[in-house]
């Protein structure tokens, strides 16, 4: 309960840090400082409508409050007064798109491209836009990310830190058997996202989603350690109040996955859920769900079951948009582990909190903006009773946190690079699970 | 002409222009004519007809007519617009609006043409109203056309369309029933007030096209202004050409599925350094993303 205690402490300065960076950034301020200007510039543009000065700054000021659509119908009144505005069809498409509203984005931004004054970076932009805005626009609407690229671990095999084991005989400390695999490591990895929606075609706009997520690591090293995983998972997202709470949606799901450890079989999960997306504004929306999985490790082999559990999970995730630059998201997790063997049920508990940094790219020809995402995250895990088989007067007790930064920079409407630096310790009343390790992981991105 | 009945036509000239002035000094303003394409006029309750002209004032109950040419954009107090295309007529038959908390109602019973609506405040409170002769349908939070189709569009839509660009369309008509369209490009053509609506669809790019241009200005209008805003006033004012996020690009979605790969392979190692057999459960879990 200490660990638990102190943990949340220090989550708690973590978070007023970060929240403090997210402030300082100009774009997250701009909700504050500008409120009650609109007002103001409305009744002057109303009074004045051709005052162009007064109409952009209400357009700006609109933005910067989210309010897309004041945006969008002083915008449209300058196209009355001048259907050739180039820039002004570009802002209108990309306020259609961030509205959701993609069938005009498509319409302006292809009125833009029929511009005969447009520039090569606003071109390039919409080249890189216009295919996403249709691809939204479609009923059937599919998107890959993937990524290849090395890792280096400071700690590959979590190896104890004290580099020392509780005998399983004697109960005492003894040095690590040094012929198991340990140490730093560099491996070559590959992931995938796969995601996949088709539209019901209903008025209330239901869809059926499909997720898929590959991953597969090559130690260069340690070879025991290279991993393999499929997960996925489907099930329909249906409107639950189109008119009273539009965008509140609840779906239903199927989960599964498998994992491979050095080319074997290690676990197989599959189960199921229901999560809630809700809106509060345009700014936050909380996703809680709860789901259940039976992780099943026994690989055939009913000696070797230790970890074999049902595993309840609730959880909740929200994300607060703080202007077009800034996105806090904070989520909350427990989990109740109920193992065949009774040594092996736990509660875990975590929680996660980032904020992601959106920015212009220092070069005027790349279309999307580039992302920061420093990030903190705490897990506790408590174990039911003593693992005899580890120490039999201990029940063991598990802290771990992990901090990092995450970039991913686009570079062209399709490849990139991606990375990121994490630190990672966990601190256990048993010494064979206290460990940190140091990750650093880069590669080249491609999205279709 | 006698002194009398030089009165008598005196008295009523008089009369017609100070009930003409009370008429409309009595009428509440709900917003401005922001956009206006000859030939555009107004009639405001218990007033003569007048040409819309640009910063003019809307009045509540008015009735706006458009000619074959004309077309207007009309902006109200809670910063919604109305886009009020060519050969149209609608009368604003509701406007309440308290701009301190922000609630209010608005109406607006179209009878003809085309109007391209995108809400403001009271769309995103109790909603916006427009009545037609084949179905009422409530705006809520959002964006949306909805007219008697042209020439062109008329081959798509006999009767009149309602096509929902942003938030959510509820729509009702004579025979009870509803219909709620929440997906974004998505639309019914009505050709009956006394038969279901129809199952929204996909409306075309084409159609959509048609009828803003309808609700906008041609290539030789300037919607009432005389000085033209430039694209170079645009960049003057800070528009230029803003950048979208990359799609689906959560950087830790990355960290959460090499947590997951961690969980096992550090599982095993674990075990493996413990009691050296292969396979065990995973430690207690890495932090995810």
């Amino acid at each position: 309960m200490t660990c638990f205690v102190r943990s949340g402490a220090l989550l708690g300065a973590c978070v007023a840090v970060l929240a403090l960076c997210a402030y300082a950034m100009p774009g997250a301020r701009a909700a504050e400082v500008t409120a009650a200007d609109q007002k103001v510039l409305l009744v002057k543009a109303l009074k004045h409508p051709d005052d162009y000065q007064t109409v952009f700054e209400y357009v700006r000021v609109s933005e910067e409050l989210h309010d897309y659509e004041a945006a969008i119908g002083a915008l449209e009144r300058l196209l009355f007064y001048n259907p050739k505005l180039t820039r002004v069809k570009y802002e209108l498409a990309t306020l259609y798109y961030r509205s959701g509203s993609y069938q005009m984005a498509v319409d302006y931004f292809k009125k833009t491209l029929a511009s005969p004054d447009l520039d090569a970076d606003t071109r390039s932009r919409i080249d890189a836009y216009l295919p996403l805005a249709e691809k939204e626009n479609s009923p059937v609407r599919t998107w890959l990310f993937l990524q290849a690229g090395i890792r280096y671990q400071s700690n590959a095999s979590f190896t104890p830190s004290s580099g020392m084991v509780l005998d399983s005989g004697s109960g005492f400390p003894v040095p690590l058997d040094l012929s198991q695999p340990h140490g730093a490591d560099w491996n070559a990895f590959a992931l995938g996202l796969f995601a996949n929606d088709i539209d019901f075609g209903n008025a209330p706009g239901d869809r059926f989603e499909t997720r898929v997520t590959g991953y597969a690591t090559n130690q260069f090293a340690l070879p025991s350690l290279n991993v393999g995983l499929l997960s996925g998972s489907f099930g329909p997202r249906l409107a639950l109040a189109p008119i009273t709470w539009p965008g509140l949606t609840i779906k239903p799901y199927v989960v599964g996955s498998a994992i491979w450890v050095a080319g074997a079989p290690y676990t197989t999960e599959g189960g199921g859920g229901v999560t809630l997306s809700a809106p509060f504004g345009k700014m936050l929306t909380i996703t809680p769900y709860i789901e259940w999985q039976r992780a099943d490790y026994s690989n055939g082999d009913p000696a070797n079951q230790l970890g074999t559990a049902d595993m309840l999970t609730a959880a909740a995730s929200a994300a607060l948009k703080l202007g077009d630059a800034v996105t806090l998201n904070g989520g909350f997790s427990y989990q109740r582990s109920t193992a065949d063997m009774p040594d092996q049920s736990n509660t875990q508990y975590s929680e996660q909190f980032s904020v992601a940094f959106r920015f212009d790219p220092p070069f005027a020809h790349i279309a999307q903006k580039w992302t920061l995402t420093p990030f903190v995250g705490f897990t506790q895990t408590a174990f039911d009773i003593p693992n005899p088989a580890v120490d039999p007067g201990v029940t063991r007790s598990d802290t771990s946190w992990q901090a990092g930064v995450a970039f991913d920079t686009p570079l062209t409407a399709h490849f990139g690079v991606a990375g990121a630096l994490t630190y990672q310790n966990t601190a256990s009343n048993i010494i064979n699970y206290s460990f940190d390790d140091w990750s650093a992981i880069i590669g080249p991105t491609l999205r279709f | 002409m006698p002194w009398e009945k030089r009165t008598k036509v005196l008295t009523a000239l008089v009369g017609a222009l100070l009930s003409t002035v009370a008429s409309r000094a009595i009428a509440a303003t709900v917003g401005s004519v922001t956009a206006v394409n000859p030939a555009a006029s107004g009639i405001a309750p218990g007033a003569g007809s007048r040409s819309l002209t640009l910063g003019a004032d809307v009045v509540f109950n008015e009735t706006i007519k458009t000619s074959g040419e004309g077309s207007a954009q009309l902006s109200f107090l809670d910063r919604s617009t109305l886009n009020v295309g060519r050969n149209s007529s609608l009368v604003i038959d509701k406007f309440v609006y308290d701009p301190d908390s922000g609630t209010g109602s608005m109406g607006v019973n179209l009878t003809k043409g085309v109007l391209r609506f995108v809400g403001g405040q009271i769309s995103h409170t109790s909603g916006v109203s427009i009545t037609t002769p084949v179905a009422v349908v409530a705006v809520r939070g959002g964006s949306a056309t909805v007219g008697f189709a042209g020439s062109d569009a008329q081959k798509f839509c006999p009767g009149v369309l309602f096509i929902n660009h942003i938030g959510t369309l509820t729509m009702k008509n004579k025979s009870g029933d509803t219909l709620t369209i929440a997906k974004q490009g998505y639309g019914v053509c009505v050709t009956s007030d006394n038969e279901p609506f129809p199952e929204p669809i996909l409306i075309p790019d084409w159609v959509i096209q048609a009828f803003l241009d309808d609700a906008g200005s041609n290539g030789n209008q300037h919607g009432g202004a005389t000085d033209l805003p430039t694209d170079q006033d645009a960049t003057r004012f800070g528009f230029n050409s803003p950048r979208l996020d990359p799609p689906g690009s959560n950087p830790l979605d990355i960290i959460t599925i090499i947590n997951t790969g961690n969980s096992a392979s550090g599982g095993n190692s674990q075990n493996m350094e413990t009691s050296g057999s292969d396979f065990g459960p995973p430690p207690s879990g890495p932090v995810s993303g």
